[in-house]
């Protein structure tokens, strides 16, 4: 080829030395193109020979060393895994709560259809619920697409899948099922038919349960308890029958993380038949009702008054008589007709005395001690239903000596089982959550230690000899404050219709859980004598719960072998004035 | 000196390709098998799943308890019966209470 190509140039050479009859300077022109072509080749060959080593070499490093994204690629690779719409729900110790299955619908495409009439018979044999007209004039339509059923058991989808209708077909969908059914309604909430929370947590987080669910085996820890919530439910269910009530709420928290443990509201539903649910058993009485509370706010007025220093555990006011304060005369419910001592005022619930205490304070202080317990906003809660406490717009005095006996204010009962905490844990605010949470967190300070310490005294006070005796439960220290109240109506309030309610804690040397019990509108039967206060209905269903949860929930009872043991037990948690306070002034 | 090369250069080539052809076989074989299983893994989860929340519902508390009344001779257990090592010093109170010897 090289002789083929330079030949032309030789002849060139040739001509030009017979033209010029210089042979030397034409033998060398004669060369130069010939030393061209040489190097383009010599250039040309290492251009290729360097593609191809570069090819080659790569095919090794493909083939036979390795490496490349493909591999990392295949190595990630782990294989289909099972995603779903919605995170799975569950409890503290892992119980499920709510899931996603699978489920199929079924649609009809009209312009496949065969014989319309045919169709909605069979299918109507197999969905009774479903009406032939409806189903006929959906297959019979102009359209391309129509929801005949959504969610089919599994039954259904095979007994339709069985007739083979042409133009009937499935969509593969996803459910959303409560294995506990009602039980967790009013935590939970529940979601919709396309999987779009509609109440309760399920509502509050609908984005996170969407988020959690693309991660490989996500799924929401909430800080409830099945077991716990079952005891609850079951405990109000029954108070609620035996007591003719109307409604009951009850919720158990971890005092020091603020943990809801278990959350009631009752009468409740079913999530799937919400339909057929009414508002009231759709309404949330544990954290969207609000309430006048009544007397067992006397724990905050008397936290708030030893806090500040206005008295002293032995000091006394004058309950002698009922107090008049302008157009009102704040009675007694268990009159002493004497002058009562701190720990009596809150043992016998002492309105006057409580009111009294509450003046002594000041509005100012009161309103800012009670918005540092969270009393005076809504609670930050994973739920959607989260009620706006109300409190009055002018706070006058009339409204501060009310308020220290629990009138005037309506709050949750989610507020007052939270403030309940703050008082025994040490004085921490503790705020509700119903996820799981680690106890380092640690709210700010609202009252001191010492406070702290008097308060699950006179707790403890209450049940050993005050008005909620009831709630005692063998072997553990409980200590809480009962409350009735008359509910409000326009323009005063209905004598027999209450709202009573026990909120403490367990074991009051060394509180962990908070309990509330609330019930609205019970009744009195013969066991109580008639009676409908909380010392009688709510405070027993408390002392119930306490003796069930609290061996599921590892907290050890007190009981020494001896009497004499037992009398220093209870003993050293009992604060008594010793008669040298101060007399406050009478009215 | 020509046909030895020709025979190599036309051979080569051949070899490749037909290897080339096998092994992409193989692979599409594989990828089918990994399909398949990859689809058979995820109906069993879809059964865990299911399973799963047919145990919860199963497990609910309040059908707990009531097969326990029904079925045993147990009864939730009381303050009384539970003690901690940190309430009772081994063998002191034991001892008294007969049940070291």
């Amino acid at each position: 080829m090289s002789d083929l190509s330079v030949r032309p140039w030789r002849h060139a050479a040739n001509d030009m030395s017979l033209d010029e009859g210089d042979e030397k300077l034409s033998a060398r022109q004669a060369r130069r193109p010939l030393e061209t072509a040489r190097t383009r080749l010599f250039v040309a060959g290492a251009i290729f020979t360097l593609c191809f080593v570069i090819l080659g070499g790569r095919l090794v490093q493909l083939s036979l060393l390795g490496g490349g994204q493909n591999q990392e690629r295949a190595a990630e690779h782990q294989g289909g895994l099972l995603t779903l719409q919605r995170a799975d729900i569950v409890d503290r110790n892992g119980a499920l709560l709510a899931t996603n299955l699978p489920s199929h619908s079924l649609y009809v495409n009209p312009s496949q259809v065969l014989d319309a009439v045919e169709a909605a018979d069979k299918i109507t044999r197999i969905l009774p619920e479903l009406s032939r007209d409806k189903v006929l004039r959906k297959a019979s339509a102009t359209g391309q697409f129509a929801w005949i059923k959504r969610n089919l058991t599994p039954d259904q989808h095979y007994a339709i899948n069985r007739l083979g209708l042409p133009g009937f077909s499935f969509e593969r969908e996803e459910r959303r099922v409560y294995p506990h059914g009602s039980l967790f309604v009013h935590t939970l909430g529940f979601a919709g038919i396309d999987n779009a929370g509609l109440a309760g947590l399920e509502a509050a987080r609908d984005d996170d349960l969407k988020q959690i669910a693309k991660t490989p085996d996500g799924k929401m820890v909430t800080a409830l308890d099945s077991r716990v919530q079952h005891i609850v439910h079951a405990e109000l269910s029954a108070a609620m029958a035996t007591f003719k009530a109307k409604g009951a709420a009850g919720i158990v928290m971890d005092v020091h993380s603020g943990e809801v443990l278990a959350l009631s509201s009752l009468p409740d539903f079913n999530p799937y038949e919400l339909d057929s649910s009414i508002a009231d058993q759709r309404f949330n009485r544990a954290t969207l009702g609000v309430y006048e509370l009544g007397s067992t706010f006397k724990a905050f007025t008397t936290a708030m008054a030893l806090e500040y220093g206005v008295v002293d555990i032995n000091d006394r006011y004058d309950a002698t008589k009922p107090l008049k304060v302008a157009r009102f005369t704040i009675r007694d419910d268990h009159p002493q007709n004497r002058w009562l001592d701190v720990p009596e005022i809150f043992v016998h619930s002492s309105n006057i005395g409580a009111a009294q205490m509450a003046r002594d304070v000041g509005a100012e202080r009161q309103k800012d001690f009670l918005a540092r317990l969270g009393m005076l906003s809504p609670l930050p809660f994973e739920l959607a239903e989260n009620g706006k406490p109300l409190s009055p717009r002018h706070w006058r005095e009339i409204n501060t000596m009310t308020i220290g006996y629990g009138h005037g204010i309506a709050v949750t009962p989610l507020h007052l089982i939270s403030g309940f905490a703050t008082l025994v844990n040490g004085g921490m605010r503790t705020t509700p959550t119903l996820l799981r949470r680690p106890v380092t967190q640690t709210g700010e300070r609202v009252i001191a230690r010492e406070t702290s310490d008097a308060m699950r005294m006179l707790m403890r006070m209450v049940v050993e000899q005050g008005t909620g005796k009831q709630a005692e439960a063998e072997g553990y220290l409980v200590g809480g404050k009962t409350g009735t109240a008359e509910k409000a109506t326009v323009g005063g309030y209905k004598k027999d219709a209450l709202i009573t309610t026990f909120v403490g804690a367990f074991p009051m040397d060394a509180p962990r859980y908070a309990v509330l019990v609330m019930l609205d509108e019970p009744h009195g039967n013969d066991a109580t004598h008639g009676l409908a206060a909380a010392g009688w209905n709510a405070a027993p269903v408390f002392g119930r719960i306490v003796s069930q949860i609290a061996p599921m929930l590892g907290v050890m009872p007190l009981l020494p072998s001896g009497e004499e043991q037992q009398q220093d037990q209870t003993q050293r948690l009992l604060v008594r004035a010793d008669g040298k306070g101060r007399n406050f002034a009478s009215f | 000196m020509i046909r030895p090369a020709l025979i190599l250069w036309i051979g080569l080539p051949a070899i490749v390709t037909i290897a080339l052809l096998l092994v992409s076989y193989q692979v599409k074989g594989l990828e089918n098998e990994l399909a398949a299983l990859e689809r058979a893994a995820i109906a069993q989860q879809e059964e865990i799943h299911v399973l799963n929340a047919e145990w919860s519902f199963l497990n609910r508390p309040e059908r707990l308890a009531r097969l326990a009344e029904r079925h045993l001779d147990l009864a939730p257990v009381a303050p009384k019966q539970m003690i901690s090592f940190a309430y009772e010093p081994l063998g002191q109170n034991l001892e008294s209470q007969g049940y070291v010897k």
